[in-house]
């Protein structure tokens, strides 16, 4: 079990004879429904990669300083394995950056800003601060989260409903940018200095 | 102490009103002190309508924005307070602005500059409206008196002036922040200030010791907006106003300091400061995943009031279709999903100068007791 995923993990699908297992829960839910049968379900390695275009090998992004954490790492459903099938399309992605705005024991609030693309009101939503993984300890009201949910549909009609949150990574500060901020804050001081009582 | 509805006229012009909002996207204030000036403290937004309700009540009473509003004031720099204050000060042309004197430093200045350069990768900000308002300012210039004042305790913000014609003195007074308060804040802007090697982040809210507690008075009329202020730490909060601020009148009215916590709440504060039936005026904060003011802080209030006001309840509303459908979409281990904003509610206090409040209320404003 991955280091980035301290949590337990569940994983929910419904087959038409198979009994129902509950794994463990974390900060990403998967849910299978009108599982078509083990012999054509794909791994959760299969979801990750299709699930998180433009993932590195590493789980690493492109973009920069920032780490995405993806599904790489978790246990595989029991059962026999099949390459996996051909086509899966991600027919539903909805994301979120949220910024938190309180944090309080073992909960943050975080105000949730919608993508163009999945519209709706801005909403607040309180989470487990242990829900960022290892980001838990270093949280703090200020911080930017980004919330997925993304439902992926297998090509025998399976649905796959999968979300995360992660702890959005801006890098980190260079001198020049640091240098930058304090020349401009410096200038505006200038600025203001004969309009400021 | 009976609620009216709202007037939509103009006070009198020796008519005194105090209308507290919120809390939409914060909190905002309007003044009335007299002879058709008024100011404003702290802002807010209503998410339905994207508006500030402080200007449409404003233009509904046929105010004339760019004479008539004097001060725009943010009491502190966190966005709960400050949503909309740009658009206020932008129409408020001959207004000067007021704000903290711990908001005037080149270390803040550095926050408002690392904010733009997070704010172009996240689409996000918390120093936005400040920005918006520093660049008002520049493009004022300097006609006339500096456009910006520094408040600080016992700063004489406006007056001492006739509040209308033959009419009693008006001054308006900052009570805070204490030198103490100005210099642990310079001191912890900088700390969170962006640091070679350091995360990248949006500044943390500043802490509430740095907020702007205003004393109004007009001839034998008292008002205390408390802001966000909270007592402490030693020579700071309440206590250092405790220690400088000696009024020879009491309030009669007091907007209740950081939506009526416990943690703002200092015993002298309500001895020497307001009067015992003092009407008592709060707006809640719902951004947390706990609410205040609880139960326990309205009883305490009350306790302390002869009428207590607030402008919404404090519980959260029935959701949306809107966010129903949002509640629906995010994983399961979002909890208490919500609106952010929801229709600010409005308190209308008004007396003549002799005479006893007379309370009005819209929206989902109430009489708490």
């Amino acid at each position: 079990m991955s280091a980035f995923f301290p949590l337990l993990e569940m994983i929910n699908y419904m087959p038409d004879t198979l009994a129902r297992p509950q794994v463990r829960q974390t900060s990403f839910d998967t849910k299978w429904e009108r599982d078509p049968g083990p012999a054509s379900r794909p791994t959760l390695d299969d979801l990750g990669g299709l699930a998180s275009p433009g993932a590195t090998h590493d789980g690493t992004s492109p973009e920069r300083g920032s780490f995405y954490s993806g599904l790489t790492s978790a246990p595989q459903p029991v059962g026999p394995r099949r390459s996996a099938p051909a086509l899966y399309r991600v027919s539903g992605l909805s994301t979120w950056t949220g910024r938190v705005v309180d944090i309080d024991d073992d909960l943050f609030t975080a105000e949730l800003v919608p993508d163009a693309s999945t519209g709706g009101p801005v909403v607040l939503a309180d989470f487990g601060v242990t829900s960022v993984g290892a980001d838990a300890d270093g949280l703090t009201v200020g911080d930017v989260v980004y919330v997925t949910s993304r439902t992926v549909r297998a090509p025998h009609g399976g649905r796959i409903e999968t979300s995360s949150i992660r702890l959005r990574r801006l890098g980190k500060w260079t001198e020049s940018e640091v240098a930058d901020i304090q020349d401009r804050a410096v200038q505006l001081a200038n600025e203001l200095a004969d309009l400021i009582d | 102490m009976p609620s009216l509805q709202v007037s939509l006229s103009k006070p009198e012009g020796d008519e005194i009103e105090v209308s507290v909002f919120g809390p939409g996207r914060g909190e905002s204030i309007l003044v009335h002190i007299g002879g058709g000036r008024w100011i404003s403290i702290d802002s807010c937004i209503s998410e339905r309508s994207d508006h500030s309700p402080a200007l449409d009540y404003l233009a509904a009473l046929g105010v004339d924005v760019g004479t008539d509003v004097i001060l725009v004031i943010a009491s502190h720099a966190h966005d709960d307070h400050t949503a909309g204050i740009s658009r206020i000060f932008a129409a408020a042309s001959s207004a000067r602005f007021v704000t903290s004197a711990a908001f005037t430093s080149p270390e803040f200045f550095a926050t408002v500059e690392a904010d733009a350069d997070i704010e172009m990768q996240l689409n996000q900000s918390v120093r936005g409206e400040f920005r918006a308002v520093l660049a008002e300012v520049r493009a004022r210039g300097g006609r006339g008196r500096r456009p910006i004042i520094r408040a600080t305790e016992q700063r004489l913000l406006h007056g001492p002036v006739d509040a209308w014609p033959a009419g009693p003195e008006v001054r308006v007074l900052s009570l805070s922040p204490s030198e103490t308060a100005i210099d642990r804040a310079q001191n912890a802007v900088a700390e969170g200030a962006a640091q070679v090697d350091h995360r990248r982040r949006l500044a943390a809210p500043d802490p509430n010791e740095y907020s702007v507690a205003i004393w109004v008075q007009i001839g034998e009329t008292a008002l205390l907006f408390g802001g966000d202020l909270l007592i402490g730490p030693s020579a700071c909060g309440w206590k250092a106003v405790a220690d400088s601020h000696h009024p020879d009148v009491k309030a009669s009215l007091f907007k209740v300091p950081h939506h009526g916590s416990k943690g703002a709440h200092f015993e002298p504060t309500w001895a020497d400061l307001v009067l015992e039936d003092v009407v008592s005026v709060l707006t809640p904060f719902r951004m947390g995943a706990r609410s205040i003011p609880r139960t326990a802080d309205l009883q305490r209030i009350t306790e302390r009031s002869a009428g207590t006001y607030i402008t919404a309840k404090t519980q959260q509303p029935a959701p949306s279709r809107e966010v129903k459908r949002t509640r629906s979409k995010l994983p399961n281990f979002a909890q208490n999903v919500r609106e952010r904003d929801a229709m600010p509610g409005h308190v209308q206090a008004r007396k003549s100068a002799s005479g006893s409040w007379s309370v009005a209320l819209d929206g989902p404003a109430y009489l708490v007791h």
